[in-house]
């Protein structure tokens, strides 16, 4: 709970300074409403198309929650496999260095025109655009002995590929927690770019549309739910990566 | 050691030059090579034939006889002309009547010179083969594309409204930069601007054996000014020669661009700056802007007042703008 | 039961200077022996390379190594102190997981001798320093080996607890060898049946110096003044590479 409250602090105090900024910037240099809303047409925005607005933010959340979750998946079995002394894990590795090289912006016209603009594009993308750092970091980790502990088991051969990914996941527990937690923004973004260039749902999508009517106001009101749906996503995480860390830690 | 230290020193001037160099902002679309005042021309969209008369003045001559160094900048969705003048990065732009009354309601403080697209270029396109539409009830049952937020949303409900059409008679389709979803059907009517991509989707359509045609929403009274020259009402009112230079130096520009005996060099200088289309296809697109910026009845550039009226109404109804918006003292 | 090196040189690269060269050591036979030296003359290095060579197994020793290992062990197993078990589960549901079936009746055995009756339940990060070196030399002991080479594994324990531990692996394992690399000296000489000192690369040649230990058990307790001298000879073999008189 004190997470949750500590990244909505956080999130607050660089959301009121950079609405404070533009503010000012507004007053100081005498800009019209169309260029910089006003509090008043903000505020109107926040009561107009608030509810909307929050239920677009909530339906981008469940999209990322869902993409972030099929990504780890995708990731771990690609980094085990990665992780193989074999052809198959030299190979997969190589793929997945070159694969990241993509930009998903540029496949994704591929992606929509397979899957069209629906939930299965906005999964994929907002997957693929949290795939890569996670695949990169559970490679860093599974390629990465443990010397201290597996050395017992190299000794009595007792080693094998199950064993060392168990020892080698639990060793560096806090470091995965910390790309999980990286790539739930990565995972908003995705899904939010997603909707952006394809979709007729979602936070990105109102965005679009904000964008093509020139109206900052709903831009200034996304962009706070976002975050704020961010903080709240990232504190969870953070919390059950502690939970899981002090049940596997102290039994 | 010394030589190592200076070679590395003199290599990061040079990639911390190149790196300046290339990430000084968007792309230009070209700038008069000799002295003149600076102008700064923001244009609503990417360089094509839209901006063939602005084009055709920077490439001959136009502006700096006129005594102006232009620059042309594209335009898009993150680049909004209005914005850059206000801003003081550029002096004229183009922007259509949405954009212009909808800052204009919010105060921003800009006047329209000139109305460059008498007609809006904005159309459906479908397959006549298949479909036979003659007026807006033909389109009930059919599923329609749309880009959400967009003048084509805009004109589309705004045309439902007026002829009666349901949300539940059509089914809209969500457009994106790509034509798949009309290609396979999945939407049957798809907005183009008939003067540039609706030339190269009907070619294809022709090519692929399908019979291009055009529904325009204008043919049924729903009128929304597109391309027309903008500028501050402060550069309007302290520099009233900059303004009037810059505006008939634009007009004469496209008056000779859309001269039938100029087509080739036009098109040859729209293909300088957007190579990615030929300069064939770029003549045929210029044949259907001509349609749409000249008028046999007025002169070029001169400002559909009534037309403008309709828009700001449509806006109105359509709930884009909360209130009615004076125009009168912004259309010059 | 032998090992034997015969003119053992290690490098960690080819354009490196060796670690040691011409090293010379027979173990004959059970019995506790030791590896002496200063820090750093390479006793983990030679630890290694010998369980590498007859392990089978890669223990990361990739640099050039010349000479002849020679033995008819089956199993040499090398322990070191900075070992640590896995973390998700209890020290007793480890130590009975990984103790062959066989030897479960000493392991409960070892943890009450050894003191760790208390603190089986926890995991590994809770215990102590000199705990876990106690744990770790624990599943070490109870599984089969012929050679067991334990790198500065008490290095952490009380004396007490040290030399009782160092008793019982005397007591319990009197057939088979155990190598053992400390830098106590005086538990090197009390404990060992004979000390391979490895000197300082930069003050001697080549080889290792070998110094009867005084093999002591519960019942065979060495007087001082004979642990001094042969501490003294030890002493002088680490540091200057002379045997002692």
């Amino acid at each position: 709970m004190n997470g949750l409250l500590g990244r909505l602090f956080q999130f607050s105090a660089i959301y009121g300074c950079f609405v404070g900024l533009l503010w000012l910037a507004k007053y100081g240099m005498g800009f019209s409403d169309y260029l910089i809303p006003s509090p008043a047409e903000f505020l109107h925005v926040i009561r107009e198309d608030g509810p909307d607005y929050v239920i677009y933010s909530l339906n981008t959340l469940g999209v990322a929650v869902y993409g972030h979750i099929i990504a780890i998946l995708l990731a771990s079995l690609i980094a085990v496999i990665g992780s193989l002394k074999s052809t198959m894990g030299v190979v997969t590795r190589v793929a997945a260095y070159n694969l990241q090289a993509y930009p998903i912006v540029a496949v994704s016209p591929i992606i929509f025109i397979f899957l069209g603009d629906g939930l299965a594009s906005r999964l994929l993308i907002a997957s693929l655009i949290c795939y890569f750092p996670l695949l990169l970091s559970l490679l860093g980790i599974f390629s990465q002995p443990v010397e201290d502990v597996e050395h017992f088991f190299v000794e009595t051969g007792r080693i094998n590929h199950r064993l060392r990914l168990a020892i080698r996941l639990f060793e560096n527990l806090d470091k995965l927690l910390t790309v999980l937690t990286g790539t739930a923004t990565l995972a908003m973004v995705g899904t939010i770019v997603a909707e952006f260039l394809a979709a007729t749902a979602g936070i990105g999508h109102a965005i679009k549309i904000a964008l093509y009517q020139d109206n900052l106001a709903r831009i200034l009101l996304a962009l706070m739910l976002i975050g704020i749906c961010s903080s709240f996503y990232l504190a969870v995480i953070e919390m059950l990566g502690r939970i899981f860390s002090r049940v596997l830690q102290k039994g | 050691m010394q030589f190592i230290f200076r070679i590395l020193c003199i290599f990061s001037m040079v990639n911390l030059m190149l790196l300046t160099g290339c990430s000084s902002g968007e792309k230009e679309t070209g700038t008069s090579r000799h002295q003149g005042q600076p102008v700064v021309l923001r244009l609503k969209w990417l360089v094509n034939v839209s901006a063939a008369g602005e084009i055709w003045a920077l490439k001959t001559g136009i502006f700096e006889a006129s005594g102006l160094k232009v620059e042309i900048k594209e335009g898009g969705l993150e680049h909004n002309a209005i914005k850059d003048i206000e801003l003081g990065r550029a002096q004229f732009g183009v922007a259509s009547a949405d954009q212009v009354i909808r800052a204009v309601e919010r105060g921003a403080d800009i006047v329209v010179l000139a109305q460059i697209f008498q007609k809006n270029p904005l159309k459906w396109i479908y397959d006549g083969s298949k479909l036979h539409i003659q007026r807006p009830e033909d389109l009930k049952g059919l599923s329609v594309g749309i880009t959400y937020g967009g003048n084509d949303e805009a004109i589309f409900r705004a045309l439902a409204a007026a002829y009666g059409i349901s949300k539940e008679d059509v089914r809209f389709y969500a457009v994106r930069q790509d034509y798949t979803p009309f290609w396979n059907g999945d939407a049957q009517l798809w907005p183009v601007y008939s003067n540039v991509e609706g030339i190269v989707l009907a070619k294809k359509m022709k090519e692929h054996g399908r019979m291009p045609m055009f529904f325009d929403a204008e043919d049924f009274g729903i009128h929304l000014v597109a391309n027309s020259l903008v500028t501050s009402r402060k550069i309007y009112e302290s520099r009233p020669e900059l303004v009037q230079a810059f505006t008939q130096a634009v007009l004469k520009g496209w008056e000779q661009a859309l001269d039938a005996k100029n087509g080739q060099l036009v098109a040859d200088a729209v293909h300088e700056f957007d190579g990615s289309v030929g300069v064939k296809l770029i003549q045929e697109q210029l044949a259907a802007t001509r349609a749409l910026v000249l008028s046999d009845i007025v002169p070029i550039g001169t400002i559909d007042k009534a037309a403008w009226r309709d828009s700001e109404e449509l806006l109105f109804r359509q709930g884009l703008i909360a209130r009615h918006v004076e125009l009168s003292g912004v259309l010059k | 039961m032998y090992l034997r090196c015969e003119d053992l040189s290690y490098a960690y690269s080819s354009d490196s200077p060796p670690v040691f060269r011409g090293v010379n050591l027979l173990l004959n036979g059970p019995g506790f022996y030791a590896l002496f030296g200063l820090s750093g003359v390479g006793k983990s290095t030679l630890a290694r390379l010998l369980t590498n060579r007859y392990g089978g197994r890669d223990a990361g020793m990739d640099g050039a190594m010349s000479g002849k290992i020679q033995t008819d062990l089956q199993t040499i197993l090398y322990a070191h102190d900075s070992e640590r078990l896995p973390g998700w589960v209890s020290i007793e549901r480890h130590l009975y997981g990984v103790v062959p079936s066989k030897n479960h009746g000493l392991l409960k055995q070892l943890i009450r001798e050894y003191g760790m009756k208390d603190v089986v339940q926890q995991r590994f990060s809770s215990l102590s320093m000199g705990q876990k070196n106690r744990v770790n030399l624990i599943r070490y002991l109870l599984q089969d080996w012929d050679m067991l080479i334990t790198d500065e594994v008490l290095a952490n324990v009380d004396e007490p607890t040290r030399y009782t531990i160092l008793s019982s692996i005397k007591t319990l394992f009197p057939n088979r060898i155990v190598l053992y690399i400390s830098h106590n000296a005086i538990e090197v000489v009390r404990f060992s049946k004979g000390i391979f000192v490895l000197p300082q690369t930069f003050r001697v040649s080549a080889g290792l110096i070998q110094i009867q230990g005084l093999d002591q058990l519960p019942d065979a307790i060495p007087d001082e003044q004979t642990v001094q001298t042969r501490l003294y000879g030890l002493l002088k073999a680490a540091g200057t590479g002379a045997e002692a008189a």
